[in-house]
């Protein structure tokens, strides 16, 4: 009979999985859908299959709200931040994970308190400075505020993992004449390549989707970041949703390319622990 | 000359002292092994050489050079570890030329020594393996051909053939045997197991609780352990060891009346009236009216619990007066548990240890 009890066990996870499938993409089915639609369709009938497809909507969208330059500002600023977390976090969560030296563990809180600290809180303080530093108006001054707020969830999943990285491999290392410095470099760093793909993608997701502070810190068009840059469709009289929505969905594909280009580590990443390296 | 030498070394955590004053000189290509019971403080010893636990108090020399602040890379030893140690990422080659490299060897000169090594240790075909792709022994195999590329001075390995199975762990014995034969270096090997060290060894370590037992070659362990732990410890199975009194110079005792000779009955002439241990291995008792032990005040008597046919021989596990004790005795013994029998001591080989000491009476 446990056949039989297994069947319905696994048939109720596949329903609950396939029901929460359904509650993500329908909403980026729709959306899909509606950027395909000319500007009354959209507003008419926002749930029916589109009658013709328009795919100009893309190339009008691409051209009209300078989305190049917007993905471009993006893609560096992104990239750069999420160097600066890895950089800094792996450097940071290796040796607070396998050096014992006094202070470890209050380094270890001080990021760990970056947690519990809203991120809106500094905007204020945070301005002053990008003014002081002269970077208002530039995609730098996103760069150092997502390199350095991601840095405490990433410092705190990077030391956990450094924690169970075998001790033997380093001490073999030690034996064979390496430093520290060329420890960390060719032992540890690449096996925590699966936790630093997933560290990296949450950061990216995180710049790239970044809202708030591209809003208040960038005022020219040409410094303007994907997610504010789009808001150009959106006019005090009327909204040009038959631009809006393909720019909505040419600005997700580049997390969606990098998740797929990654998964395999992520995956690794989000399952390690549970088996040895 | 690459001697290793310790001289009242200490190993201290906080309060707890993990290793007590340890003194050994492991002569230049020695195979000297460290047995003893999980936690005895044979692998910490192990560290200390290898530089990877500070030393608490005393001094480690190697090779005539005083090591204590000498970091690992610089005393020129190699170790091999238990769970392998090989660097998942790199296939089989880099493993081995890590070392190498580091050192800034010419490249010719890497490959060279790495191809020498594997075809040493038949591993060649493995060489752009990673090690995931490869057996336990094989792994096993790669570390040790990363130890052997270096050629370093002194070869440390901490159980390094504790994860394999029964039968791979006989074939890599004779092969770390060989090996050793062949490179002419000395080697510190730590081992829980006993027929390890007895099979391998030059010399033998025996600890426990972080206090060296005795440091001998394998037989003299068994022919004459110092004391009741050591004697207990070689050998397998184990020396039976009954509680009896002394009385009249004779072990005499329910079930028991064995009379020593030589210098084992003089040194009891100190415990008359005494309880002292009386010890016999397994393979020094016979069954009585079968075995070559001639007959005299040498007799044990007892019935017999469980019997285990081996083929060349028969393990026996008898109850003598109330105490158990095993018996290795001819092959084809018509013996059926409950019998009653007699059992005839190789007097020769018996053992007596102080009953609180625990220290070897002499023989």
């Amino acid at each position: 009979m446990r056949w039989r009890s297994d069947f319905w066990v696994s048939g109720l996870q596949y329903l609950i999985l396939g029901l929460w499938g359904l509650i993500v993409l329908i909403p980026l089915l729709n959306l899909l859908m509606l950027s395909l639609k000319s500007l009354p369709g959209i507003v008419a009938r926002p749930f029916s299959l589109p009658s013709t497809l328009h795919f100009s909507n893309y190339v009008n969208a691409w051209k009209l709200g300078d989305l190049g330059i917007y993905l471009f500002n993006t893609a560096w600023m992104s990239v750069l931040a999420v160097a600066v977390v890895l950089g800094l976090g792996s450097l940071a969560g290796y040796v607070l994970g396998r050096f014992d030296f006094k202070g470890n563990r209050f380094l270890y809180l001080v990021f760990l308190a970056g947690l519990a600290l809203p991120i809106q809180m500094i905007a204020v303080p945070y301005f002053g400075m990008m003014e002081a530093l002269n970077l208002i108006n530039s995609p730098w001054s996103l760069v150092l505020l997502y390199g350095a707020s991601g840095l405490s969830f990433s410092v705190f999943i990077l030391t956990a993992f450094a924690r169970n990285l075998p001790t033997e491999l380093e001490e073999a290392a030690w034996v064979e004449g390496a430093t520290p410095t060329y420890v960390y470099w060719r032992i540890a760093l690449p096996l925590m390549r699966p936790i630093l793909a997933s560290v990296g993608l949450f950061n990216f997701v995180s710049a790239w989707n970044g809202f708030f502070f591209p809003l208040i810190l960038l005022t020219s068009r040409h410094n303007m970041t994907i997610t504010v840059g789009i808001l150009s469709f959106i006019g005090e009289h009327l909204t040009e949703w038959q631009y809006l929505l393909p720019a909505l969905v040419i600005s997700m594909l580049p997390p969606i390319l990098v998740f797929l280009i990654v998964s395999r580590q992520f995956i690794r990443g989000l399952t390690s622990g549970a088996l040895k390296i | 000359m690459a001697e290793v030498v310790l001289s009242n070394v200490y190993k201290r955590y906080g309060k707890v002292t993990a290793v007590y004053d340890f003194n050994l000189h492991v002569q230049d290509k020695e195979f000297m092994v460290f047995v003893g019971p999980s936690g005895c403080g044979k692998t910490t010893t192990l560290r200390m050489v290898a530089g990877l636990e500070e030393i608490s108090d005393g001094t480690v020399r190697i090779a005539e050079k005083v090591v204590n602040d000498m970091p690992p890379k610089d005393r020129d030893i190699a170790m091999v570890f238990q769970n392998y140690a090989l660097y998942p990422h790199m296939n089989v080659y880099e493993n081995m030329a890590f070392g190498l490299r580091l050192r800034k060897t010419p490249k010719p000169e890497i490959d060279r020594r790495v191809r020498e090594a594997a075809k040493i240790l038949q591993i060649e075909h493995l060489l752009e393996r990673k090690p995931k792709e490869l057996s336990g022994g094989q792994r096993q195999r790669v570390a040790l051909g990363r130890a052997i590329v270096r050629e370093p001075k002194v070869f440390l390995m901490d159980e390094p053939l504790s994860n394999l199975d029964a039968k791979l762990r006989v074939e890599m014995r004779s092969q770390i045997q060989k090996l050793h034969r062949r490179l002419d270096a000395t080697v510190i090997y730590v081992t829980h197991d006993q027929v390890e060290a007895m099979t391998m060894g030059t010399r033998i370590v025996v600890m426990r609780d972080g206090h060296i037992m005795q440091v001998d070659t394998p037989l003299n362990l068994y022919d004459t352990p110092k004391n009741k732990f050591v004697a207990g410890f070689i050998g397998s199975p184990s020396m039976n060891f009954l509680t009896v009194t002394v009385r009249n110079g004779m072990f005499d005792d329910r079930g028991v009346t064995v009379a020593p000779s030589g210098a084992l009955a003089n040194a009891l002439k100190a415990y008359e009236g005494k309880q002292v241990w009386m010890g016999i291995r397994p393979e020094h008792l016979g069954l009585r009216g079968v075995t070559n032990i001639s007959e005299g005040q040498n007799v044990l008597k007892g019935t017999v619990e469980v019997v285990e046919p081996l083929g060349a021989q028969t393990d026996l596990l008898v109850d003598v007066g109330g105490q158990s004790l095993t018996a290795k005795v001819e092959g084809h013994a018509q013996v059926r548990p409950g019998d009653n029998v007699e059992l005839l001591v190789d007097l020769s080989k018996l053992h007596a240890f102080d009953y609180q000491s625990e220290d070897a009476l002499a023989r």
